[in-house]
């Protein structure tokens, strides 16, 4: 008789334990989507003063579709305005690292020069590479101020190049595909200044 | 005590090193263990009569497997942020749960349950204190490594503070 009364008692324990996750699970999915959202968003704009911006940069997509760069790939343009006007462009950047693909986030300021650069996603040797992950970084904070015209496009490379920017230690490749993602970038946004800090309208 | 009841101690050592690099975190995660361990045994205490012994172990297993990953759950609708770091830690607590159903009977369990309870709580609070204070300076001490250093330290200290004490209650808490 206990033998049936335990087994009735876990089966039914194994309906309400499935039961139970299962309905917490469909009415926190919004909630949890929203908060991955929020996350995603603040680790984004940690690269921009607070004070710099008014609007949500985000909701502000300039460009519908990932445009293909000479030596990478602009996956989004995002703007940020204060008191209307444009105070940042944000270029959010995929390229090819030394272990997979490197994705950065580069803010610009309207006259061209970066504000900050910043690794949202990769994964390069630890220790070596991965150094570009860490914010702040040190290493990326080399590109503030640049812009495509200072230095000049030969600058734009490693010293081992004959360029101006020094490399992560032991990280040649990694170095390169950022500096070359960043000036990809940079160029971008010189040829369609007027379109990404919204001083005319597009189409 | 039985040799078994190292058991649940040592499963409890998993959670409080890999959570206690912060101590917000290292607090959430007892405050976590002590809510789930405890729906857990009262649960079990309920049902525990009418189950047979094997289809003990699996009730168990359930009620905690159902109750972390509810847990888990709501760590992600609430704070996203932390669940990235305890989401490991929280599952693991599932484990606590049937290894203290096991180890200890009878009158015994709610003891040594209480009293596992207070002891994760003080070492969670003094290492996550700790591991902070210090992490500014050495960072090791943020890492797993540094968080047993730190623990064993805070064992050796409190075992010669206690070392005039009786003989038996110093090997009992020798062997966390």
């Amino acid at each position: 008789m206990k033998k049936i009364t335990s087994a009735a008692i876990l089966v039914l324990l194994g309906g309400l334990a499935i039961g139970a996750t299962y309905l917490l699970q469909i009415s926190t999915a919004e909630r949890i989507e929203a908060q991955r959202q929020a996350v995603a968003n603040r680790t984004m704009l940690e690269i921009l003063p607070v004070d710099r911006y008014d609007n949500q940069p985000l909701a502000q997509p300039v460009i519908a579709t990932p445009v293909t760069l000479p030596r990478s790939t602009l996956l989004g343009a995002y703007r940020a305005t204060r008191d209307g006007t444009t105070s940042a462009v944000l270029l959010r950047s995929q390229v090819q690292g030394y272990e997979g693909s490197i994705e950065l986030l580069v803010a610009v300021d309207p006259e061209g020069r970066v504000l900050g650069v910043k690794t949202l996603r990769q994964s390069e040797t630890p220790g070596l590479g991965a150094a570009i992950a860490g914010w702040p970084n040190a290493w990326l904070q080399t590109f503030h101020g640049k812009s495509r015209q200072a230095p000049v496009d030969e600058g734009w490379g490693l010293r081992k190049d004959h360029g101006q920017f020094d490399q992560v230690a032991g990280a040649t490749v990694t170095s390169k595909a950022v500096l070359q993602a960043v000036h990809d970038a940079l160029r971008y946004f010189d040829e369609h200044e007027a379109r990404l800090t919204g001083a005319i309208s597009h189409e | 005590m039985s040799n078994s009841a190292y058991w649940p101690r040592g499963l409890v050592l998993v959670p409080l090193v890999g959570a206690s690099g912060s101590l917000v975190n290292a607090l959430i995660l007892w405050l976590a263990w002590v809510l789930i361990s405890f729906a857990h045994g009262s649960t079990m205490a309920l049902l525990r009569p009418r189950l047979t012994d094997r289809h003990g172990l699996i009730a168990s297993s359930l009620v905690a497997a159902a109750m972390a990953a509810c847990a888990d759950l709501l760590a992600q609708a609430w704070i996203l942020e932390r669940q990235d770091a305890l989401s490991v830690y929280i599952g693991w607590i599932a484990l606590s749960c049937v290894a203290l159903e096991y180890v200890a009977v009878g009158e015994r369990r709610l003891r040594v349950h209480l009293r596992l309870a207070g002891q994760f709580g003080l070492l969670a609070i003094s290492l996550g204190a700790l591991r902070e204070l210090i992490g500014s300076g050495v960072p090791l001490a943020l890492l797993a490594p540094g968080g047993f250093i730190l623990l064993g330290l805070l064992l050796a200290a409190y075992q010669a503070w206690i070392g005039n004490k009786t003989r038996s209650t110093l090997k009992e808490t020798s062997r966390p």
